[in-house]
C-alpha cells in the first residue's frame, strides 16, 4: 500500500524532529541550570537582598523544572510516533489505534 | 561558545566597573588628603596652641566620621563588586542561552517536517495535533518567562549600576574637598579656618549622598514589587499545568 508507506515515512520524520527537539531543549536546561545567583550577587548596597534572592531562586528552580520536563516530553513524542508507525505497518494499513496505550510511556 | 551582545558590557558592566575605579583612586585620595592636613597640624601644634588645636581636632573628628560612613558603605560595596557583575552577566544569559534557543523550537514544534503528514487523518492524527498545539504553547510561556527574569534582573543590574554612580560622586566629591583643604591649610593662620570649612562641607555633602544612596536602595526594594509578578509567573498553570510542562505522553 503506497499511501501507507508515505504516511509511515512522514511519522518516523516527525518523531525523529522531536528527539532533535529534546536534545535542544536538554542543552538549554543545561545552560539554565548553571544560572544560581548568591545572595551577595543582588546589591552593592546596603539593603536586604533575602527576599530578591530566595524569590529568584524558585523562579529558577521553577525554570529548569520546566525545561527538563520538556527534555522528556519531546522525547516520548518522538518514541509515540514511531509506535504509532510501526502499528501501521504491522497491520499494513492505517488503523483504529489505542491512543491510551500510545501516548503512554 | 558564547557569544554576549556588546550592550551586556557597554550598558551595564562598563559603567559599573568605571565607578568602581573612580570609588578607589577617590578613597586613596581621599585618606592621603586626611593624613595630609592631620601632618600639616602636627607640624604646626606648638603654634596653633591648646584651644586652637581642641577646636581643629572636633573638626577634624567630624570630617573622620563622615568619612568613615562613606566607607562603611565602599567596603560594603567593594566586597559585592564582582558578585553583581555575575548578576549582570546572568540576566544576559537568560536571553542569549535560554529565550533565543528554546524561541527557535516554538515554530519548529507544529511544523511538520514532510508535508506528507497531511495525509495522515484520523484520531490519532487529531490528537498528535493537539498535543503538538499544546506543547508550542509551553515553550512560548517559557521564552516569556526567560524573558521576564532576565527583565527583573536587568531592574536590579539597573539599581546596581546607579548605587555604584553615586557612590563614586560621594567619594570624588569627598575627595576633593580634602584636596582643596590639605592646599588652603598652607600656612598655620589658614588652618583653621580651612579646616572647619572641611568639616561643615564634608558633612552636608555626606549627608546628601547617603540620602541619594538611600533612595537609590529603595528602587532597588521596589524591583521586590515584581517578587509578586514573579510569583504570578511561577503560578501561571494555564500552559504550564500544576506548574508543570503538559504531558504528551503519560508516565
Amino acid at each position: 500500500m503506497k499511501d501507507l508507506a508515505v504516511i509511515t515515512d512522514a511519522l518516523r520524520d516527525e518523531g525523529k524532529k522531536w528527539l532533535a527537539m529534546s536534545d535542544s531543549i536538554a542543552k538549554v536546561k543545561t545552560a539554565a541550570e548553571q544560572l544560581h545567583l548568591e545572595p551577595s550577587a543582588f546589591f552593592i548596597g546596603d539593603a536586604s537582598v533575602v527576599l530578591h534572592a530566595v524569590s529568584y531562586r524558585d523562579f529558577h528552580t521553577f525554570m529548569v523544572r520546566i525545561l527538563n520536563g520538556a527534555v522528556t516530553e519531546f522525547d516520548q513524542i518522538g518514541a509515540a510516533l514511531r509506535r504509532i508507525a510501526d502499528e501501521y505497518d504491522r497491520a499494513d494499513e492505517v488503523i483504529s489505534l489505542d491512543l491510551d496505550k500510545i501516548y503512554r510511556a | 561558545m558564547q557569544v554576549q551582545p556588546a550592550s551586556s558590557d557597554l550598558e551595564y558592566g562598563e559603567p559599573f566597573n568605571k565607578a568602581f575605579d573612580q570609588i578607589r583612586s577617590g578613597i586613596d585620595r581621599a585618606v592621603g588628603s586626611f593624613n595630609d592636613i592631620v601632618e600639616r597640624v602636627n607640624e604646626h601644634r606648638w603654634l596653633l596652641g591648646p584651644a586652637g588645636l581642641w577646636w581643629i581636632k572636633q573638626n577634624l573628628d567630624a570630617t573622620r566620621r563622615a568619612m568613615t560612613m562613606v566607607l562603611d558603605q565602599v567596603d560594603h560595596a567593594l566586597e559585592r563588586q564582582v558578585p553583581v557583575l555575575s548578576l549582570i552577566n546572568v540576566s544576559f544569559r537568560w536571553v542569549n542561552d535560554v529565550k533565543t534557543p528554546v524561541s527557535e523550537l516554538s515554530f519548529t514544534a507544529t511544523e511538520p517536517r514532510s508535508d506528507n503528514i497531511a495525509k495522515w487523518s484520523g484520531d490519532a492524527a487529531i490528537a498528535y495535533n493537539a498535543k503538538a498545539t499544546k506543547q508550542k504553547a509551553a515553550i512560548d510561556e517559557s521564552v516569556l518567562k526567560a524573558e521576564f527574569i532576565s527583565q527583573w534582573l536587568f531592574k536590579i543590574a539597573r539599581s546596581n549600576v546607579d548605587y555604584a554612580v553615586e557612590l563614586a560622586k560621594i567619594v570624588t566629591g569627598l575627595a576633593g574637598k580634602l584636596a582643596q583643604a590639605a592646599t588652603e591649610a598652607s600656612t598655620v593662620i589658614d588652618i583653621p579656618w580651612a579646616i572647619s570649612t572641611l568639616a561643615k562641607s564634608v558633612g552636608d555633602l555626606v549627608t546628601a549622598g547617603l540620602n541619594t544612596l538611600l533612595t537609590v536602595g529603595q528602587r532597588f526594594m521596589d524591583a521586590l514589587g515584581n517578587i509578586r509578578d514573579i510569583a504570578t509567573q511561577v503560578g501561571d498553570y494555564s500552559k504550564l499545568p500544576g506548574s508543570q510542562w503538559p504531558q504528551a505522553v503519560r508516565d
